[in-house]
């Protein structure tokens, strides 16, 4: 399947409730319309909307990497390769790194430097985490280079989906970025995610009674009264 | 101030006041007559929020300001039922007549503009990790007698001197802010533009990291970056410490133009991510590059600025007029119609006054653009440098010389179409050996019906890993065709050339001012195989009117944006053809 695809399928799958009626009618309904009068042969294929694209904001001109090498247990260090690449020259490559309070980190590995990286030689290091909670578990990468004499920066985080205990390892996928950062999205953990909004984060989200269905949904922000 | 609801009108011209829905007898006593009812009570006042300023590289939480919340909607509750409703004038203000003797009446903003009517808008902020839940700013609960009612409620930003220890309430505030910013300098240039509905969606859990394989997950908040999806709206960080959106200005106008490209005309863009250097395919060039010159022009500020980091100090920036220093110290390094930032010098020179460079000699303003940009709207070439350019060629014939020299300043042209018909740059490919020229130019093969034309794609123009192959210059070919009358046409894409020991998937897309068809089938494993390379093909049929198409042809692993898996297979090339069934 092809990346178009697999966004579309994300998106009906990752869509709230409450807009996927908007989404429905304004671009659903009318393409299957469409596109069935023309499979009919009944009128020649009219545009449809396009399938759903992620125009994201423009970022530094280098990546930030983290990759977990090992399924991340409780209590069992866990090796972490973080990375820096660059098509440009870099100078002064300089990445800081904080966890969530369920990950500890070697203090020596919370500042890294490298005096230069380019696209033959990515600045490259190991750090050696301690996940200290199961669950998704993040680590946040901000990284600082000069790029043409200009400082520039990026800040990327890397969740790490951490296993209860030996027993549990074997549950927690493979090793590297592939499984133990991407995993973090799936589950129970992705739950426990979706429970940080509202009161916690931004407001009282538990406006709506649970049991009453009829109850508005809105995420109230506490004013400050002014004179 | 008076109390009744004709002074209150006249005190508050432009107020949408809303007569009160629910008059409640305040415990008074049951039926009585109308006539012996009190007055309704004026409660009035001001919406405020925090504005977080950028000093330099960084928030400046010193520096916080009260801002007016313009043109948000408030409401007046009791008893959990609105019982009355304005909109906030430019100065935040709003007045609800609510009836007197109410007990416990809460008043509060919601974070939502909406004007009916022409011009018109709807936009609202959410919270993508809560159901789409909207934000509302709540005053305290209070008590309404006989007399009329001061109450100014201000939005804090939860900053405490050292962090975010309390609910960030101005956020959905800030966010709007910009849109409206965005919106007025749009109708400056176009008063009657209905707006279509926007839904932007913040929260403090949108982190900047990819969800499970790679892909955004938006009830999550594992966003990966802030961003605007077709058809669902605008998506923005909120990741203290990490990278929070909320305050950066650009961005917010950044995403709100990919927003307005697709309200006023049409973008192709395939999205995706994109940095200084990299050579794109052209419709994101076009997009992303679009999208920097609009948040300089409506924001007047040539600076854009991302902050991000601990506490909020640092930042990714650079100008739109000279990306980091002086032009000379520190060049485009591959300036063509495949960059974006080619094209946001060039978007923003056609506007401005200010001439940072001999080419730059045009100040068209942004009505002009925002024309052309309807203009492109049904155009049948793909949206691109080429077709804006052609387009504003096409209003303005007598300012085409200063427009080609403007493009010819950033490598770009002469051309003749939107088609891009004598265009003689092909980028700087980063791996020479697996790509030629003629695989980029002409940009559009043709195609005649019957025919067949022979195009390939590459993964020459990126590094493995950096910002992926997904949206990279040479990954997509384009082939254009005339249908000479309505009728099923048959199409198809097959492996001509393919890297030894690969297999080809060929993948095909068939645009007519907008997507018609996507044809992305799996290759027959029985007999495309990679003993077999040449056998695989893609085909698909449509029922067409007359007109001119596009086709989209690519090999799907050189479109990847990391997929270990399937990674690129390299220059593999394909025989396209169409005919009438």
């Amino acid at each position: 399947m092809s990346l178009v695809a697999r966004i579309r399928t994300a998106v009906v799958a990752s869509t709230a409730v409450p807009f996927l009626g908007t989404f429905v009618a304004a671009v659903v309904v009318p393409l299957v319309a469409v596109v069935a009068l023309a499979a009919a042969g009944v009128v020649p294929a009219a545009a449809q909307p396009a399938p759903p694209l992620d125009a994201a904001k423009p970022v530094a001109p280098f990546t930030v990497e983290a990759d977990a090498l090992a399924a991340p247990t409780v209590g069992v260090p866990v090796d972490v390769r973080i990375t820096v690449g660059s098509r440009a020259m870099l100078e002064g490559v300089e990445v800081r790194i904080s966890a969530d309070p369920g990950l500890s980190v070697d203090p020596a590995g919370s500042t890294l430097y490298a005096p230069e990286s380019g696209p033959d030689a990515p600045a490259e290091w190991q750090i050696t985490v301690v996940p200290l909670e199961p669950g998704a578990q993040r680590l946040r990468l901000f990284a600082e280079a000069l790029v043409g004499g200009v400082r520039q920066s990026r800040s990327t985080v890397a969740t790490l989906r951490v296993a209860e205990g030996a027993g549990d390892a074997a549950a927690a996928e493979g090793v590297g970025r592939e499984s133990a950062v991407r995993s973090a999205g799936r589950g129970a953990d992705l739950r426990e995610l979706g429970d940080k909004s509202g009161a916690e984060a931004g407001g009282d989200a538990g406006s709506p009674a649970a049991d009453d269905p009829d109850a508005e949904r809105v995420i109230r922000l506490p004013a400050v009264v002014r004179p | 101030m008076t109390r009744s609801s004709a002074a209150v009108l006249t005190l508050y011209a432009g107020f949408a006041v809303t007569v009160p829905l629910l008059v409640g007898c305040g415990g008074g006593g049951g039926n009585a007559d109308a006539s012996t009812l009190p007055a309704p009570v004026v409660v009035s006042g001001a919406i405020t929020f925090d504005r977080v300023p950028v000093a330099g590289n960084a928030l400046d939480y010193t520096a916080i300001e009260a801002i007016p919340a313009r043109g948000v909607s408030v409401q007046a509750l009791a008893d959990g039922r609105v019982i009355a409703s304005a909109v906030t004038d430019d100065a935040g203000r709003y007045a609800l007549s609510v009836p007197a003797d109410t007990p416990n009446v809460t008043v509060r903003a919601l974070a939502e503009m909406r004007r009916d009517g022409t011009p018109g808008w709807a936009y609202r902020v959410v919270d993508n990790t809560a159901d789409d839940t909207l934000f509302v700013l709540e005053g305290p609960g209070i008590e309404i007698g006989r007399t009329d009612r001061v109450l100014n409620l201000h939005a804090p930003s939860g900053w405490d001197g050292s962090a975010y220890t309390a609910p960030r309430a101005a956020a959905p505030f800030a966010i709007l802010d910009v849109v409206r910013e965005a919106t007025d300098f749009v109708l400056a240039s176009a008063p009657d533009t209905v707006f279509p509905p926007l839904i932007l969606h913040w929260s403090p859990n949108n982190v900047p990291s990819p969800g499970a394989d790679g892909e955004a997950d938006f009830t999550s908040g594992e966003i990966g970056s802030s961003l605007y999806r077709r058809g669902f709206g605008i998506y923005l960080l909120g990741d203290a410490d990490g990278d929070t959106d909320e305050y950066d200005r650009h961005v917010i106008a950044h995403e709100w133009a990919h927003y307005l490209e697709q309200a006023i005309g049409r973008s192709d863009s395939i999205g995706g991510p994109h940095t200084r250097g990299d050579q794109l395919d052209m419709r994101t060039a076009f997009s992303e590059g679009f999208a920097n010159a609009f948040a300089a022009m409506a924001l007047r500020d040539t600076r854009y600025v991302d902050v991000l980091g601990p506490g909020q100090s640092e930042a990714f920036s650079f100008d739109i007029e000279g990306p980091f220093a002086p032009l000379s110290a520190f060049p485009n390094p591959f300036p063509g119609w495949f960059s974006e930032e080619s094209i946001q010098e060039i978007v923003y020179d056609l506007f401005d006054a200010e001439q940072d460079r001999p080419e730059d000699t045009l100040e068209l303003g942004f009505a002009p653009l925002l024309d052309v940009l309807a203009d492109m709207k049904d155009g049948r070439a793909l949206t691109s440098i080429f077709a804006f350019a052609h387009a504003l060629r096409t209003r303005f014939p007598q300012l085409s010389a200063q427009i080609d020299a403007l493009l010819a300043a950033h490598s770009i042209g002469p051309f003749t179409n939107a088609y891009a018909d004598g265009e003689t740059n092909s980028g700087w490919p980063l791996a020479p050996a697996r790509v030629e020229t003629a695989d980029i130019l002409p940009i559009y093969k043709e195609l005649s019906l019957g025919g067949n034309v022979n195009v390939c794609s590459s993964d020459a123009y990126t590094y493995p890993g950096e910002t992926g192959f997904y949206n990279k210059l040479g990954a997509r070919a384009f082939v254009r065709f005339e249908a000479p009358a309505t009728g099923t046409y048959a199409f198809s894409a097959t492996a001509t050339a393919v890297p030894a020991g690969k297999r080809a998937d060929p993948d095909v897309v068939l645009h007519g001012a907008g997507v018609l068809h996507v044809s992305e089938a799996a290759p027959d494993d029985a007999a495309c195989t990679p003993e077999t390379p040449l056998e695989c093909a893609e085909t698909f049929e449509r029922f067409l009117g007359p007109g001119e198409y596009v086709l989209e042809v690519y090999e799907w692993t050189n479109t990847q944006a990391s997929d270990a898996e399937n990674p690129p297979i390299g220059r593999t090339c394909f025989d396209v053809t169409v005919s009438v069934r």
